[in-house]
């Protein structure tokens, strides 16, 4: 028997013969649970006898949760609506039953009718119902006796409880087995390592602190440049209640462990401040600014506290979290501080938005984290350097005999050696130490420091170590002997990949290498570099990752000299990029110079002639080489006058190529103060190696390019002149009045900068001059000028004889309006203008 | 020294109450025109006209010069200005004294920013030999 859908079990009771029969009844769809095969089914005369006593059916109960099959003749069978129901429900029911929860009908391959009635999902109704079906004949005892022996049988309390509870139990035993044994010795060893050393010989007082000085009192002047702010109780004969203006955040950098933490508690207890720190622990997010340290700076004091509160963010740079928003606590904490001020001033101080009033101290460990970028310039940095061994040594060695520790200087030397001035370091390190040993000896600390300060180390530093050998004292620090000292490889390989920048190694590499002895040597490492990194790269082979920094250490035995000049930060490759993007301008000038975008004359109209020129690659390869040559010409530097006349020719084509191309020569003094002619667009360039030409191009003198130069600016005010005339003659009847030789007049006399001197000095360009001079008044005979540009009448004036050079021009009316307010009328006047 | 100053004559005769350059531009009753901004002439300007001064609409007088067309309002003069006429003759020993010819009472200000007109428009209308400034 299959049942389709969910409709059977809303159908209403259905003559069974409606129903459809099936020829196998899978149980365990309807009721999803594995006791349901052994469901059997009945034959019709247990069926029968079933109907006729109640208590059987009371006795199997089917709650309102599923459905029950069962194997009867009689759709009046019914359901008792619970388990626990006593009988004379089940006897007062039978005949209502039906109508409100319909069985329903169907039939298996036997043609009998199967009663499918709902049920509780429990396993142990199931299981009892199948016992009863078993078993009628005990059906009676079954049906009352059952559901509390099941009950009873049942655990009361679930397992996992009850196996905690042993394990508790064995537990308890176990502790007071053995806790006679081992109680003292642990409550010994507990005594010892409750507070670390480091905390415990914190420097309390500023006088305590170690290190250098100064840095010291930087942090505490800056603290005490807010008391203006903070205690303006105290301030004498100043302006009260100031905010700070300018640095109000403190970055404290360096190396951990050298105490960047404790000066910033010490100095802000010592300047009556309470210290509220946020620190890797918390969530560093921009939420938390707004959270928690935004109020605690307005309200100025901690929560129930008097003292007002300075704020320490240490790790700053590690305050990248908050997933979303990368800078957003840096960026937030910078609003914070810089923006309010300005509003503030601005809105006059009525505003419930406030400045910065209490101090904000921020830690950190790279000074030139991404992070730290924007918070650099608006704060007050101070530097911590690693304070002299000697000073750390002894108050190393003073813990140790406060602590009853052994140890001599050599030992301890050799500690602060490894840590490299780390205190904190050291201290945890002793304090291990301790806990195994009762004397210090160099060994042991050469054991406990193995591995310490390995992950640290800037590309500067590898490179450092890479060309330089091994100094002394750091072959001590580190505790080599003078075989280890001897292998290098893998003690650079570590550091190289430690970086994580084997790229900017190798850069550093390729531009630091001092000098070229063993060039050729190193030039095959740089290859198989290249080979290594080419192939990492475009074919995705990341296996040959590690040993692409084995390359790299080949410099070391090659380079490697001891008193090197000092290594710099490679700059080569940004200033390659620098220069190219020069050049780049340059040609890209060259260009739309050949393609006459901004170009005078008839430069526009070659634009598509020209094109084929500037394509890229050409332009380069072909025309601007080419270029250099022709503007190069071998030209003797002579007056003007004697020049032959050949000569005169190649002059007179180069010029005009030049100006074609809108190349210029510039005068320009250079610092010792002799005068340059400058090529621009400064399209030598490319034809200038470090400062020395190619050879087959004339070097261009400085009389050579005078020459050049004064003839292009002549060149130029001709053409422009020419193109001017061209527009001013059709311009010439507009906008009466005006004359078309005002216009030429404007433009000739705003030449090209500086051209006034050479154009005195060139009587080729004078002469020039001159015969444009007359050019323009062989066109303006109509209207002459005098030497202003003013439209002269001559015969006019003649005629009339009255006055000289009174231009007469038409009467033109024009109203100058004045902006702003009328002032005008409030001049005295005298009557007589008005009347006049 | 006194100075008499003369009221005019009740009745000014049209004739004679204003000075030649004055009664040819009003009747009996001078305006003040004033202007937030400058009038820039060129050239001979004897028996040029300098704008025209449109009246039509009492609350809104125009002025046009040039391409510019002024749009002003009449406004009564907080003080009002007197417009004397010296009465200086030939004789030697004549005092000084002077006819007061009008009393200005109002003004037209243009204060406003001109607006350009068209270019030909202008040059008809100026052309015409109309009253420019009349009495309002």
């Amino acid at each position: 028997m299959s049942l389709e859908t969910s409709s059977f079990f809303e159908s209403p009771v259905k003559d069974a013969s409606e129903l459809p029969s099936a020829p196998a009844l899978d149980a365990s769809n309807f009721f999803g649970d594995p006791v349901e095969p052994t469901l059997k089914f009945r034959d019709n005369q247990d069926a029968l006898t079933d109907a006729t006593s109640p208590n059987t059916t009371a006795a199997t109960p089917a709650p309102s949760d599923g459905w029950i099959v069962e194997d009867t003749d009689e759709p009046e069978d019914y359901v008792a609506p619970d388990g626990n129901m006593p009988e004379e429900d089940a006897i007062n029911e039978p005949t209502e039953e039906p109508i409100h929860q319909p069985p329903v009908m169907a039939r298996n391959f036997d043609g009998k009718l199967v009663v499918i009635r709902k049920k509780r999902k429990s396993a142990r109704t199931v299981n009892r119902l199948c016992r009863s079906l078993d078993s009628f004949d005990h059906v009676q005892s079954v049906s009352i006796s059952e559901p509390k022996d099941a009950i009873s049988k049942l655990v009361t309390v679930q397992t996992h409880k009850i196996m905690e509870q042993l394990a508790k139990e064995t537990a308890q035993r176990l502790d007071l087995e053995s806790e006679p044994t081992t109680s003292t010795s642990k409550i010994k060893s507990l005594e010892v390592e409750e507070t670390l050393w480091t905390d415990k010989y914190r420097p309390r007082h500023f006088t305590d602190l170690l290190g250098d000085e100064r840095v010291h009192r930087d942090t505490m002047l800056w603290v005490k440049e807010w008391d203006a702010c903070v205690f303006p109780e105290k301030m004498v004969g100043r302006r009260k209640k100031q905010a700070k203006e300018g640095e109000e955040i403190l970055l404290l950098s360096g190396p951990p462990g050298l105490g960047k933490t404790t000066l910033a508690h010490v100095v802000a207890r010592q300047a009556g401040y309470a210290v509220m720190e946020i620190n890797a622990s918390d969530a560093r997010s921009g939420a938390t600014i707004d959270e928690r340290i935004r109020p605690v700076l307005e309200a100025g004091t901690k929560v129930g506290g008097s003292k007002p509160v300075l704020v320490v963010i240490d790790e700053i740079d590690g305050a990248t979290g908050g997933g979303d928003n990368t800078i957003g606590f840096v960026q937030r904490l910078l609003s914070m501080t810089i923006d309010k001020p300005k509003k503030t001033r601005s809105r006059n101080q009525k505003d419930t938005r406030r400045p910065l009033l209490r101090p904000i101290i921020c830690i950190c460990n790279d000074l030139y984290a991404a992070s730290l970028a924007k918070l650099r310039p608006v704060s007050r940095i101070v530097r911590f350097q690693p304070p002299a061994p000697v000073h750390l040594v002894k108050r190393l060695k003073e813990i140790c005999e406060m602590e009853d520790l052994r140890a001599d200087s050599r030992s301890l030397t050799a500690l602060v050696g490894a840590s490299q001035g780390d205190m904190r370091g050291c201290l945890n390190t002793l304090q291990l130490l301790k806990a195994k040993h009762s004397e210090i000896t160099e060994p042991i600390v050469r054991r406990a420091t193995m591995g310490m300060k390995e992950s640290e180390g800037s590309f500067m530093d590898v490179l450092t170590d890479i060309f330089t050998p091994l100094s002394r004292s750091r072959v001590k620090d580190m505790g080599l002997t003078s075989e280890e000292e001897q292998k290098y490889v893998h003690r650079l390989n570590r550091s190289i990949e430690s970086t994580g920048a084997v790229d900017k190694v190798a850069l550093g590499s390729v531009s630091l290498r001092p000098d070229f002895k063993a060039y050729e040597k190193a030039l095959r490492w740089l290859a198989t570099y290249d080979h290594f990194t080419s192939g990492m790269w475009q074919d995705r082979e990341y296996s040959i990752t590690p040993y692409i920094g084995y390359s790299l250490i080949a410099f070391h035995p090659t380079f490697a000299t001891k008193g090197g000049p000092k290594l710099e930060r490679p700059k080569a490759d940004w200033e390659a990029y620098q220069r190219q993007k020069t050049y780049e301008e340059v040609y890209r000038t060259l260009q739309r110079n050949v393609l006459g975008e901004p170009g005078i004359g008839g430069a526009s109209k070659a634009a598509a002639r020209y094109r084929h020129l500037v394509a890229n690659g050409t332009l380069q390869l072909e025309f601007a080489p080419l270029l250099n040559r022709i503007i190069s010409p071998p030209l003797k530097p002579v007056n003007k006058q004697v020049i032959k006349p050949e000569e005169r020719l190649l002059m007179s084509r180069v010029v005009e190529i030049m100006v074609t191309l809108d190349l210029h020569f510039i005068q320009e003094k250079q610092e010792d103060g002799t005068l340059v002619y400058r090529l621009d667009p400064p399209i030598d360039a490319f034809v200038t190696y470090d400062e020395k030409r190619a050879a087959d191009i004339a070097v261009s003198r400085y009389a050579t390019r005078h020459l050049i130069a004064a003839e292009i600016d002549a060149q130029v005010i001709e053409r422009q002149a020419e193109a001017l005339e061209e527009t001013s003659k059709s311009k010439a009847s507009h906008f009466f009045g005006k004359s078309a030789t005002v216009v030429t007049d404007d433009t000739g006399s705003s030449p090209v900068k500086g051209s006034h001197e050479r154009e005195a000095s060139s009587p080729l360009v004078a002469s020039r001059k001159r015969k444009r001079e007359e050019q323009e008044m062989d066109i303006a005979d109509k209207s002459p000028v005098d030497f202003f540009g003013r439209l002269i009448a001559p015969t006019q004036i003649q005629a009339d004889g009255s006055q000289g050079l009174v231009p007469t021009r038409p009467f033109k009316v024009t109203y100058k309006y004045t902006e702003g307010m009328s002032a005008a009328v409030r001049k005295p006047v005298k009557m007589i203008s008005l009347l006049d | 020294m006194i100075i008499p100053v003369r009221l005019p004559s009740q009745v000014p005769s049209p004739d004679h109450a204003l000075p030649p350059a004055v009664a040819s531009i009003g009747f009996n009753e001078l305006v003040l025109l004033e202007l937030q901004g400058s009038i820039e002439i060129e050239g001979d300007y004897a028996g040029e006209t300098i704008g025209m001064l449109d009246m039509s609409i009492e609350s809104k007088p125009t002025l046009r010069i040039g391409h510019h067309l002024l749009e002003g309002k009449l406004t009564g003069l907080p003080k009002p200005l007197a417009v004397l006429k010296s009465n200086k003759t030939a004789e030697p020993d004549n005092e000084v004294s002077f006819d007061i010819v009008s009393i200005i009472r109002k003004k037209i200000v243009f204060s406003k920013r001109p607006s350009p007109v068209m270019d030909n428009v202008a040059k008809d209308e100026l052309q015409e030999p109309s009253k420019r400034k009349r009495a309002a």
